[in-house]
């Protein structure tokens, strides 16, 4: 039970500082859920990583005008992917983890592109350069969200 | 630790039960994709919005309380001061309504001899903020309210912030108690715009930035920094007159047929709470574009 509700609150808080980044910068919010994902993904076990992934996708989803299933897809592709890399990189590297937010935000882009282009839900976008600042954005605060999520993870197990 | 043929058992199992979990999520997933265009799926949708709403609402109420604290220590300060202007400001309305009520009927009376019909009245439907688009691809918002209220689908959605009133953006999406407002500020919203002083129609656009661009205009209109574009009224979604945005710089290209304008939102959109939506039927403004009398284009 109490895992569960270590999850859900993990979720919600990404959630929480979604919208907080939205209303300050609204046009280069960080993707915490992305950063979410990478960082269970990375640091606790693939399983995590990918059912974390298709439950924040799952809840984006619901809020977001993008088409249903698509983020769901997305993070849960990102927490198998990046679950791949566990062990084969040194996932307490600071190097590390920016490198692997900066591909994995990328490949997420792409993919959200493309995912558009079949499945248009309220209309067809193309990629802006504010998209690109927000990969960079998000390798940036991937260092500062870790550590924070370390500090929250520790604070469960007390 | 483990031998190293026991942990490599481990893994193995690990791999087998990540790329199982992985299959069912996507599959999953996908079927969400497939299904939903079908609106098979609005129903769930209308459901989880229902209980997960009050998590995104807490974001704003934390950012309300705290942006408050500021403001209430300094409202006290000058609340004497605000008072006696506000007084002042209420006489001045008063006057301003006095004016306008005549106004009305006078021009109640000349449309009556002219021939026209009566103007459609439009309704507002006032609503809260619940959340903003997780997804950064997009710049949405969701309101409290939905069908059940009255609102439809492509209804317009305005807001007022201080004393000025403009364009937010429309309703895309709805269920029975919520509504999803896609912003002016988004590259897929469109609107007609025009601009009063050089009598001009064009495209607005948004940019997914802090800037709208004002396409399509003729090279011959003579637009100035800090013009209020409004919307014209065409293209069946807003009602005329209502402020988009204001002209920030404008971009001279002699070779390209058309001018383009950039604007800043009227509003700003990011901090926005409440909102109004306009309760108008497709009959009502099939109406006002009839009745939409400004002098014709140059």
């Amino acid at each position: 039970m109490q895992i569960f509700l270590f999850y859900t609150f993990s979720i919600i808080i990404s959630l929480i500082l979604q919208g907080l980044g939205k209303i300050v910068l609204p046009y280069f919010c960080p993707n915490f859920l992305l950063l979410l994902v990478i960082y269970f993904a990375l640091l606790k076990s693939p399983v995590v990583g990918v059912s974390i992934g298709f439950s924040a996708g799952f809840i984006a989803d619901i809020f977001s005008l993008s088409p249903f299933g698509a983020q769901a897809f997305l993070f849960t592709l990102v927490g198998y992917f990046v679950g791949l890399q566990r062990g084969k990189i040194a996932e307490n590297n600071y190097v590390a983890q920016v490198f692997v937010s900066l591909i994995m935000s990328l490949l997420y882009l792409i993919g959200f592109f493309l995912l558009l282009q079949i499945f248009p839900a309220v209309g067809k976008k193309n990629i802006v350069f504010n998209d690109f600042l927000i990969i960079i954005i998000n390798s940036i605060l991937v260092i500062p969200f870790f550590k924070l999520m370390d500090k929250w993870v520790l604070l469960w197990k007390r | 630790m483990f031998p190293k043929e026991k942990r490599d058992v481990l893994n193995e199992e690990l791999h087998v039960r990540t790329r199982i979990l992985t299959t069912i999520f996507l599959v999953i997933s996908l079927l969400f994709l497939l299904l939903f265009p079908q609106h098979k799926m609005q129903a769930w949708k209308d459901f989880f919005v229902y209980f997960l709403s009050p998590a995104p609402s807490f974001t704003l109420k934390i950012f309300k309380s705290t942006e408050n604290l500021g403001k209430n220590f300094w409202g006290m300060i000058r609340a004497n001061e605000e008072n006696k202007r506000l007084v002042n400001q209420l006489y001045d309305y008063i006057h301003k309504q006095n004016e306008l009520e005549e106004i009305v009927r006078e021009n109640g009376r000349f449309r009556q001899l002219l021939g026209y019909s009566e103007r459609s009245q439009v309704g507002l439907i006032p609503a809260q903020v619940i959340t903003r688009d997780p997804q950064t691809w997009y710049h949405s918002i969701i309101i409290d309210k939905g069908t059940k209220d009255g609102i439809r689908l492509d209804s317009p959605v305005i807001a007022i912030e201080g004393e000025r009133e403009g364009v937010v953006g429309r309703v895309v999406e709805i269920t029975a108690s919520a509504s999803k407002i896609l912003l002016l500020t988004d590259t897929i919203s469109a609107l007609v715009g025009y601009s009063p002083q050089s009598n001009y129609d064009g495209i607005v656009e948004g940019k997914n930035s802090h800037e709208l661009v004002f396409k399509y205009l003729n090279p011959d209109a003579e637009l100035k920094a800090g013009e209020v574009v409004l919307t014209a009224g065409l293209g069946g979604i807003f009602p005329a007159g209502i402020p988009v945005g204001i002209v920030s710089r404008i971009e001279k290209t002699k070779q390209e047929p058309f001018k383009t304008v950039y604007l800043k939102p009227y509003l700003n959109l990011s901090h926005i709470r409440d909102v109004l939506v306009i309760n108008i039927s497709n009959e009502k403004i099939k109406t006002i574009q009839s009745e939409f009398d400004r002098p014709v284009q140059k």
